[in-house]
Order: structure tokens, then C-alpha cells, then sequence
């Protein structure tokens, strides 16, 4: 099988080769040559250049949100993996409180003692959904879990100027949009939605070792990590492409949306949330500086629903929980952000 | 190689992490994580990329263990002749499994291998294929095109035409010269921005230095330009352009991109239409408009640290 595979990668290796390399080598020629960007060609709106200036300007945006990205990712990774080899289902069933409801607070709770950016949640959701911890609970900790942190939190009061208003409600509302959508899914969870939970993640996840020695689970967890990081690592290429792609077609069009309704604002305030797919420590600052465009009842819906949903959850949720799952979540997410974004 | 041939794809994923580990490294040796990250997520990015080497190692190690352990209990199944020799090296391959937990698809050729469950088996699918072709892609561009400090080439690709530029006469400066007396102070854009609206009397008519790099939008008069720096929080994508209008007699000199340092009296004038663009939507609403008239216009290499953050 090992071989076949290899014979698949050389195919589309060479595939890519075709394609690739005279793209990159007739960009790295252009550079070097013409001191692009030094020199008089600058002045010369041909639609070419107009097109590499834009992947130029988009490059380091990519490459930002990769490499700033990937710490958390791993990180989230290697606590997913600890959690799968060293805590057994017992000692998780004996922490969590018996009570379905309870145990959902706690979950949402757990965020806090967590600090890993919404990149790092998932690996860490599938190892508890593994681990046979109800599906309400692992939902309301995936939702909150980003937000409901010391460093998000702390961002949230920097960003809007040392108050504590905004943060205070991001705090509330996130965590009790993250409990709600949690009890929602436990009541639903009863039929036989956990079952398809459980499949999703198994099915993705390899089978817990019994290993012994040091060595043998230091090298489990290894491959776990790897394994669950390179799940994610699409997805994570994919959402920076189409937020890269954004920021500089925001930039470029010069964006300004005379909103003539708080509702179309906040619907406005939710989509480019999703598309930027920021990260938790950056997304209160960008959600201020919109602060002179829409309410704040908007701005606060840009944060709840960033975290909870962007480009590259929508793409996780469905794999990670399954679809029957992810669907009501994604819709309640929806419906539940824009509501407070309304009213508040 | 046979070592490759057992476990390509994690061979090719740990691969993958050390080549982005590289990339890290390689722009943190040159100087170049500066342009795309904020200073505390760059010591979280290095560490993240040491972490990432040691799992790859870790893993690559296992790996090998794996590899010549096989090898080691299929030479000896082999060579023996005894029935109860062959017996025993199958015995010792079956303690390395209890030992070692994994049954890789490796030790298939053993023919009894068939027999032990396979605990750690690596589906591929299609969508880990297609996240392999993207890594890859994504390290090519990577290390063949360094990413360069934002600049203007998101600001003018989208024919930002600054209305009323006709208008000649609508950009007229103050008459009287400003001459100030004071000296000159070093200061930032994002200071000049942030403190400009609630508190003008502490800039109007006073000398400051200002570093950034010169926008010309289209059609603002050519002895005026928009001395321009982005403003991070975290990393490029949260970037914002921070910039303040400079006339100077010979403005159309300098380039886009080109990284100056100005020395000038920040004075105040309606400027029509301005605060339409990036860098001065800051300007939006507020009633003194500033100017800068440049007295002193250096170049500059372009510094090691591009963006402004927070201190």
C-alpha cells in the first residue's frame, strides 16, 4: 500500500512540478531582476503587475497567520495527545461532575486552564469526545474555550481602551452561548446523535495504545501529534489563503459600508469575522478599529462568533463532530450571535 | 531506499515539519520574522518550530527502531535452519510487539504478522494527500519568495483615486511660512495618529521626525505624499496602515516603498477628500486636518523592524 502511495505522491509531485516551478522561478526572476517595487514599473497600472503586487502584498499575510498559528495548533496537538495516552476515560468520568448540566459549566469552565487559540481546540474536542465525555460538554468547551481564556480576555480590555465593559460582555455572552448550544446538543445528543460524535472522531483518530516504558509513550504521543496536526494543517492552509486573499482585496476596495441598519451591520460584522479567521488574541483589536463603522452590538458579534466559527471550524466541526452534530451548531451559533449582536 | 518504503507518509510528514522548522529559523537568523510578526509571537513561534523539530525527531527515531528491528527479526527467521531456532527469533519478534505496541504495516512481510492486530494503521486519504500537496506548495513559496514588510502594493492596486484632486487650488498650504523654534522631537506615526485628534496644540507648529515609507496615491499633487507605516498587534494580517500627509517641493522624487525619514513642522489644512484613504481614515471627522511641511527628507535602508506595536 506504502508503495502505491508513493507512486500517487510522484504523480501529483510531478504535477505540481509542471506547474509550480516556472511560476516561482519567473517570480524570483522578475525580483531579482527588475528590483520590483524600486524602480518606474510601479507607475505602470498594467493589470500584471497589478496582480503580482497583489500576491506580494498577500504573501505575508499567508505566511503570518501560518507561522503564528502553528505553535497553538501543536500545542493543542500535543494536549490532545496527552490527554489521549496518559487520562484514562475513568479518571475524566470521575472529574467532570455527574450531572449532564453541571458537567457542560465545567466544560466551559475548562477554557480557561486551556490557553490554546481556536486552532488548538478541535485535536483537544475529539480526544475528550474519545474519551466518552458527552458531546454537550465537549461542545460548550470547544465553543468557550478560546474565548473564555486569561490572554483573550486580557486582549479584549487592552483593545477597547482599559475597559472592562467589552470584556466583561465578550466573557458573558460567549459563555453562555457555549453552555446553551451544549445543553441544546445533550438534549439532542440522547437519540443517537453522540453515536455519530463518537464515529466521527474514532474514525479519525488511531487506537489508543497500551504502551509501556517511557520511551514507547513518549513515541506514541509523537505520532498522535503529528497525526492530529496534519488533519488540521489543511484546513489551516485553506482559511489563511482566503484570509490573506481578503485582507488585500479589503485593502485594495477601500471598503466603506454605509449601514443604514444595526441587523444588516451585525450580519455584515459576523461574515467578515468568519472570513478573517483572526486569531483570539488579535481579533480585538481589528474588531475596534470597525468600532466607528458599526454598533457595538455588532462589534461584540464580530468577537463572539470568530472564535466559535470561521472559515477553517465550518470546515472542522462537520469532521470532528459529525454532520448531524456540527449542522445544529453551526446554525444555533449563528442565530444565537446575531441575536445578541441586535439587542445589545 | 527500504527505510522509506515502510512508512512513507509519516516519513514525508516529519520531513514537512522540519523544512517549515527551517523556514522559521532562516527568518529569524536573518532578522526577517519582524516582517510578519508582532515581538512576543516570535518567541512563540521559535519555540513552537524547537517543539516541532522534537516531535519530528522523536518520530523519525521511532521510525528507524522500527526499521531495523524488522530487519534484525526477519534476517534471523531467515537464516535459521532449526525449527525450534525459527521458532524462537518468532518469539523474539513477538516480545519486540508487546514491547513496543505499534504492529506497523512494516512487519508485513513476516508471514505470521497478518495474525497480530494493527494497532497504528495510517489511512491515506484523499484529503491527507491534498494537505501534503499544500504543505508543500506552501514551503516552496516560502523559501523561494521572502515575504517583504507590507507596503503599498495593497493600497494603490485598487486605483485608490483621491476625488477633488483637480481642485488644484483646494490643496493650497498656509501662506506664511511656519518656522518653528522648538526642537525637533523623534516621535511615531501611531503616536501622531492616536494623540493627534484629542490633543492638536501639542503638534501644530511644533518640529517632529518621522520614519516610514512614501505613498503616492493617485492623483494627489505631486509635491505631496503620504508618509505611511503599518500597525500591528499580532502578526501581518491584523496590519493596519497608519499615515500622515507630507508636502514637500520635491515629493515626486521619491518612489513608493522607499523608506525616508522626515523632518518637518506638522501644521494643519482642509485637505479634500484625504481621510477617503487607508493610511489617513483617521483624519475622518475631525476638524484640523495635519500637514507636514518636510524641511529635511532623508532615505533610509529599510529598517529591521517595519511595523509599529504596541509598547
Amino acid at each position: 500500500m506504502e508503495v502505491a502511495l508513493l507512486k500517487q505522491m510522484r504523480k501529483i509531485g510531478k504535477e505540481l512540478a509542471l506547474w509550480l516551478i516556472p511560476i516561482v522561478l519567473l517570480l524570483f526572476f522578475i525580483e531579482e531582476v527588475s528590483g520590483f517595487g524600486d524602480v518606474a514599473i510601479e507607475q505602470l497600472y498594467i493589470v500584471y503587475v497589478d496582480v503580482l503586487s497583489l500576491v506580494q502584498a498577500g504573501e505575508p499575510i499567508f505566511l503570518a497567520i501560518i507561522v503564528e498559528a502553528l505553535p497553538f495548533i501543536l500545542a493543542g496537538a500535543i494536549i490532545s495527545s496527552l490527554i489521549h495516552e496518559w487520562v484514562s476515560e475513568e479518571r475524566l468520568a470521575r472529574w467532570l461532575p455527574a450531572n449532564s448540566v453541571l458537567a457542560i459549566f465545567s466544560a466551559g469552565f475548562l477554557g480557561f486552564f486551556l490557553p490554546v487559540c481556536d486552532c488548538g481546540t478541535i485535536p483537544v474536542a475529539r480526544s475528550l469526545l474519545i474519551k466518552k465525555v458527552p458531546v454537550g460538554a465537549v461542545t460548550a468547551f470547544a465553543l468557550a474555550a478560546p474565548t473564555v481564556n486569561p490572554i483573550t480576555l486580557l486582549a479584549t480590555f487592552f483593545a477597547f481602551g482599559m475597559t472592562v465593559k467589552m470584556a466583561l460582555l465578550r466573557l458573558v455572552f460567549s459563555f453562555s452561548i457555549a453552555c446553551l448550544i451544549g445543553l441544546i446538543t445533550t438534549k439532542a445528543a440522547r437519540s443517537r446523535f453522540s453515536e455519530q460524535a463518537l464515529h466521527a472522531a474514532t474514525e479519525l483518530t488511531p487506537n489508543r495504545t497500551s504502551s509501556v516504558g517511557l520511551y514507547a509513550r513518549v513515541r506514541s504521543i509523537c505520532d498522535h501529534t503529528i497525526h492530529e496536526l496534519f488533519e488540521i494543517v489543511g484546513f489551516l492552509l485553506l482559511s489563511a489563503a482566503v484570509a490573506a486573499g481578503f485582507q488585500v482585496y479589503r485593502a485594495t476596495h477601500q471598503l466603506f459600508i454605509n449601514v443604514h441598519s444595526d441587523a444588516v451591520g451585525v450580519v455584515i460584522m459576523m461574515g467578515l469575522a468568519i472570513l478573517f479567521s483572526l486569531c483570539s488574541g488579535a481579533d480585538a483589536f481589528v474588531a475596534r478599529s470597525f468600532m466607528s463603522f458599526f454598533s457595538p452590538g455588532a462589534v461584540l458579534a464580530f468577537m463572539l462568533i470568530g472564535q466559535t466559527l470561521d472559515a477553517r471550524n465550518l470546515l472542522l466541526f462537520p469532521r470532528t463532530f459529525g454532520k448531524r452534530v456540527a449542522l445544529p451548531i453551526i446554525i444555533l451559533c449563528v442565530a444565537l450571535t446575531f441575536t445578541v449582536g441586535v439587542f445589545v | 531506499m527500504a527505510i522509506f518504503q515502510r512508512q512513507p507518509l509519516t516519513w514525508i510528514r516529519t520531513m514537512l515539519m522540519l523544512t517549515f522548522a527551517a523556514f522559521v529559523f532562516k527568518l529569524a537568523a536573518t532578522g526577517r520574522l519582524g516582517t510578519l510578526l508582532a515581538p512576543t509571537i516570535r518567541i512563540i513561534a521559535v519555540i513552537g518550530a524547537i517543539l516541532l523539530i522534537a516531535v519530528a525527531i522523536v518520530a523519525i527515531i521511532g521510525l528507524c527502531n522500527d526499521y531495523y528491528k524488522a530487519r534484525a527479526a526477519a534476517a534471523i527467521a531467515r537464516s535459521s535452519h532449526h525449527p525450534h531456532e525459527q521458532a524462537h527469533a518468532h518469539g523474539h519478534l513477538l516480545s519486540h510487539h508487546r514491547d513496543e505496541v505499534r504492529v506497523h504495516d512494516d512487519l508485513c512481510c513476516s508471514p505470521h504478522a497478518s495474525m497480530h492486530a494493527h494497532s497504528h494503521h495510517h489511512t491515506v486519504t484523499r484529503w491527507s494527500k491534498w494537505t501534503l500537496t499544500m504543505c508543500v506548495a506552501t514551503l516552496a513559496l516560502a523559501f523561494s519568495w521572502s515575504p517583504r514588510a507590507l507596503g503599498t502594493q495593497q493600497l494603490t492596486s485598487g486605483g485608490a483615486v483621491v476625488p477633488g484632486q483637480l481642485d488644484r487650488a483646494a490643496w493650497k498650504l498656509p501662506t506664511e511660512t511656519i518656522k518653528s523654534a522648538s526642537p525637533v522631537a523623534d516621535t511615531t506615526l501611531a503616536r501622531v495618529a492616536t494623540q493627534f485628534p484629542g490633543a492638536p496644540s501639542r503638534f501644530l507648529n511644533h518640529s517632529f521626525r518621522l520614519t516610514g515609507f512614501v505613498y503616492h496615491p493617485s492623483g494627489m499633487p505631486s509635491d505631496y505624499f503620504i508618509i505611511t507605516r503599518y500597525f500591528i498587534y499580532c502578526c501581518a494580517a491584523d496590519a493596519s496602515p497608519l499615515g500622515i500627509t507630507v508636502h514637500s517641493s520635491d515629493a515626486w522624487h521619491y518612489l513608493n516603498n522607499t523608506w525616508i525619514t522626515v523632518t518637518g513642522t506638522i501644521t494643519s489644512a482642509p485637505i479634500p477628500m484625504v481621510s477617503k484613504l487607508a493610511p489617513t481614515s483617521w483624519y475622518q471627522g475631525h476638524a484640523k486636518q495635519p500637514i507636514m511641511v518636510a524641511t529635511d527628507v532623508q532615505l533610509i535602508k529599510a529598517p529591521t523592524e517595519p511595523y509599529m506595536y504596541n509598547s
